[in-house]
């Protein structure tokens, strides 16, 4: 019952602040009186009716989608593999931190740049979306690995657990705050990272071309509502990777 | 079982940096029989446990007739907290008619589906010891296994061990000598524990 009324409460505090800010926005745009500066969020919620209907949109979100995911899953593959190696081999850990600093430090369009000298355009978010959730899925997955509890991998040993089941009702149980706090980060800069590379590398029919033509042709409503879009997307994506795993968790329980 | 052994553990030492836990600690478990180990606290009946399951090294001594199948009760129930009752014991391999039957057996057929973070301690006690029992083993080791049950069903649960043994060897951990009893086992009672106290037994 509190709890209930706590979370109410929080939900009307955040509308709040959300009609709160887009006043400001609406004021701030008419101050300003220019579109080019700054449109308001009407004219953008304007775009984004028309803009859904127009060939190509749905063609460009595919296409996007498709990289970025792959990247995503790509990079969360290797970054868990890296990690349960690490976790059992520290030598592996060793030899691998050069490539996680550098991912971890090097600006992200270094990379875009580097990559587009080795990788076609079309590809090159793939690539960027994995090299950024590479390090941030393999440090939450090894810091579960090593918060895990020792006394139930010595329950294992004394019991002579195969290791496919002391993978799946103790190992997997003991990373599921780790991989939701995982994903949750690297979904978010996948979409970041993804979009910012198909910026640069302008490749045909994707929504990083339609944001740089926005920003050519100074079309202001489309930069604004291709934004949306790219937003609502990225939490529509992270909202369904995460319900997957809660899925998969909740199967992993029923075992 | 035919070929179990007595377990013999002699002259065994160990340490944890400057605290002397067991010096020259020597004691025979007999094969197929249960034994009650007792004992004040902090006298090294956990370490010698631990040793005899090779979670840990002894520092001197050496503990000969140990089986390769082992089970126990942990003194922490050391459960998949996420997983139900009836899952926690078919980890370890245990079939589901068996994990079944034993946890009906131990008063737990109202909870088989829950999973044991829902629980009570008693009852995570209880799905701790059906695990133990189901486990194809040959020797098992018990750490205080009725500790936090209440009277009736800890005496339910004794007889449920001690009808369920078959034949196996099994160390029980215990500080009530009633629960020895029950369970028809030899004694053997540790000294107090520190570098000096337990030497050969």
């Amino acid at each position: 019952m509190h709890f209930d009324l706590m979370k109410n409460k929080q939900i009307i505090q955040r509308t709040a602040a959300v009609l709160l800010a887009l006043v400001v926005w609406q004021l701030t745009a008419a101050a300003l009186d220019s579109k080019v500066l700054l449109v308001s969020p009407l004219s953008v919620l304007l775009r984004l009716l028309t803009l859904w209907r127009e060939p190509g949109f749905i063609d460009s979100i595919r296409f996007t989608m498709a990289r970025i995911a792959l990247g995503f899953m790509l990079g969360f593959v290797c970054g868990v593999a890296l990690a349960a190696l690490s976790g059992r081999f520290p030598v592996v850990e060793n030899l691998i931190w050069p490539f996680m600093i550098t991912i971890k430090t090097v600006p992200v369009a270094s990379f875009i740049i580097i990559a587009l000298i080795w990788l076609s355009s079309r590809n090159l978010s793939v690539f960027i979306s994995f090299l950024m959730v590479v390090p941030v899925i393999y440090n939450n997955v090894l810091s579960g690995i090593r918060a895990g509890d020792r006394r139930l991998d010595q329950m294992a040993v004394v019991f002579r657990l195969p290791w496919y089941r002391k993978l799946i009702y103790i190992r997997l149980p003991q990373l599921r705050p780790y991989f939701f706090s995982a994903c949750s980060t690297a979904l978010g800069l996948s979409w970041k990272a993804g979009v910012a590379a198909e910026i640069i590398g302008i490749p045909e029919g994707s929504v990083g071309e339609k944001l740089y033509m926005s920003k050519i042709y100074l079309d202001t409503d489309d930069l604004f509502a291709w934004t949306v879009v790219i937003v609502v997307i990225s939490f529509l994506f992270e909202k369904l990777v995460v319900s997957l795993f809660k899925l998969g968790y909740r199967r992993l329980e029923k075992l | 079982m035919s070929d179990l052994k007595d377990i013999k553990v002699k002259r065994v030492a160990k340490s944890f940096g400057t605290k002397c836990v067991l010096d020259g600690y020597s004691a025979v478990f007999p094969a197929g029989r249960i034994t009650c180990l007792m004992g004040e606290s902090g006298c090294g009946k956990t370490t010698l446990l631990n040793l005899i399951l090779r979670l840990t090294k002894p520092d001197g001594g050496e503990i000969s007739g140990v089986p390769d199948k082992l089970a126990a009760v942990f003194q922490e129930n050391r459960l998949c907290d996420d997983f139900s009752a009836l899952t926690n014991v078919r980890i370890i391999g245990a079939s589901v008619e068996n994990a079944r039957e034993t946890l009906i057996a131990l008063g737990l057929g109202d909870s088989l589906s829950r999973p044991v973070r829902e629980l009570s301690g008693g009852m995570k006690r209880r799905v701790a010891i059906a695990r133990a029992l189901c486990a194809d083993c040959e020797l098992m080791v018990m750490d205080e296994p009725f500790k936090g049950l209440d009277d009736v069903t800890r005496r339910h649960c004794i007889d449920e061990v001690r009808s369920r043994m078959g034949g196996r060897t099994a160390i029980v951990v215990t500080h009530d000598r009633e629960d020895a009893d029950m369970l028809g086992a030899e004694i053997i009672t540790m000294p107090s524990g520190g570098c000096g106290g337990n030497a050969a037994k």
